[in-house]
């Protein structure tokens, strides 16, 4: 799908039989995530439910938090998050909306993290790791390369290419809608290629 | 690059992005066993927390109710007492008709009704009245702890203001008395 087709797929124009659009429809009906049970285990003390949680939830904040801490501190981070998340559980009022939720907790803790630390300098990847290789280094710069891109972008690349994800994994799991995932994907890697020098359509 | 791989894996990737995909793979995250407290954080407590700050603040509005309660009836009560505590400075000012002490209330009613006595005589009673209010404000400032010592004097200060009014009030009357009976001595002629 091209660019303008994602975007004409955010504000889509045509209606429904009701007058109501088809996205329209489908954010007004209520949606159960297949995770909110989950929560709903978690909330009656059930700590498995929550290691089953952190299963399938650890890319997402793994991702977010590459996007914009050093990679060396990731993941104590995600750690915290976790640990955060799970005190402060019953302060969650929608299940179903847990992702959203455990994304902007990542997103704040980095920004706390970045309030907190003093300027320091990040490791080279190569350095920290046992197999160092001309491999890694690459993996270095190529992370660092997209984190020069806007925020939106880069959270979007590094679960896509880092974590695996595909696009409606990361809908689903981030809580945003599939359109704008959609659009940060075709933009971001737009403007990463055009700073990695690769030209368009090679 | 074809956007349905970018979207979701589906179809030809381009060399470019297979490698790079390729090479951030590396950094993917591993989990780590995760170490949980033993009891998640429950939302009872804040129901507790919000009847006990209910209890509280109950308690303070009553206090403060019964504080005010009291201070308005013991102002209402010294007030009273001030002013029939001095009762010779009131009743002399009406005579011997008024053998009883007057209150200010009173006072102010009769003044109101203007039913004052107008048989009083040209002796310098608003002096005497003014120096009796002056004897007793100084044995107040003598008696009354310093603290509230402001507090009584303004006291004393209203009822000497409101004692020198009566004052000038009689004496004005009983200044009309004299000229209207000198206008009806005139009128009548000289006594043989």
């Amino acid at each position: 799908m091209s660019e303008v087709e994602a975007i004409a797929d955010l504000f889509p124009i045509s209606e429904g039989r009701h007058g109501m659009t088809a996205s329209a429809a489908a954010v007004a009906a209520p949606v159960r995530s297949p995770h909110a049970s989950l929560v709903e285990a978690v909330r009656r003390g059930d700590q498995s439910a929550f290691t089953r949680l952190y299963e399938l939830y650890g890319p997402m904040v793994h991702g977010i938090l590459l996007a914009r801490v050093p990679w060396n501190e990731v993941d104590d981070l995600v750690q915290d998050v976790f640990l955060h998340a799970y005190r402060r559980l019953h302060t969650l009022r929608d299940d179903n909306a847990f992702g959203g939720w455990l994304a902007m907790i990542t997103r704040n803790r980095a920004i706390d993290y970045h309030r907190r630390s003093r300027e320091t300098e990040e490791l080279p990847l190569d350095l920290a790791q046992s197999t160092s290789n001309a491999t890694d280094a690459e993996a270095g710069e190529a992370i660092a390369l997209i984190r020069t891109l806007p925020e939106a972008y880069r959270e979007t690349l590094v679960l896509r290419f880092v974590e695996g994800m595909t696009g409606p994994e990361i809908a689903e799991r981030t809580g945003l809608t599939p359109s704008s995932v959609r659009v940060n994907l075709h933009r971001g890697m737009k403007l990463l290629r055009e700073k990695m020098g690769i030209q368009e359509g090679t | 690059m074809r956007d349905d791989y970018l979207w979701d894996g589906s179809g030809e990737p381009d060399p470019e992005t297979e490698r790079l995909e390729r090479t951030l793979q590396k950094l993917r995250h591993q989990p780590k066993p995760l170490q949980l407290p033993a009891v998640p954080a429950r939302r009872q407590p804040f129901y507790g927390l919000a009847a006990a700050a209910a209890v509280v603040l109950l308690v303070l509005a009553a206090g403060t109710w019964v504080a005010l309660l009291r201070r308005s009836h013991d102002t209402a009560s010294e007030r009273l007492l001030t002013a029939r505590r001095t009762p010779g400075t009131l009743s002399s000012i009406y005579g011997a008709a008024d053998s009883f002490a007057l209150t200010i209330d009173e006072v102010t009613a009769k003044r109101e009704a203007n039913t004052l006595p107008e048989q009083l005589t040209r002796e310098s009673r608003p002096r005497r009245v003014v120096e009796e209010r002056q004897t007793v404000v100084a044995a107040a400032r003598k008696r009354a702890p310093l603290r509230r010592r402001d507090e009584r004097l303004m006291r004393e200060g209203e009822m000497a203001k409101e004692q020198l009014m009566l004052a000038l009030h009689y004496a004005s009357s009983k200044l009309n008395l004299v000229q209207r009976k000198i206008q009806a001595n005139k009128a009548s002629g000289p006594a043989s």
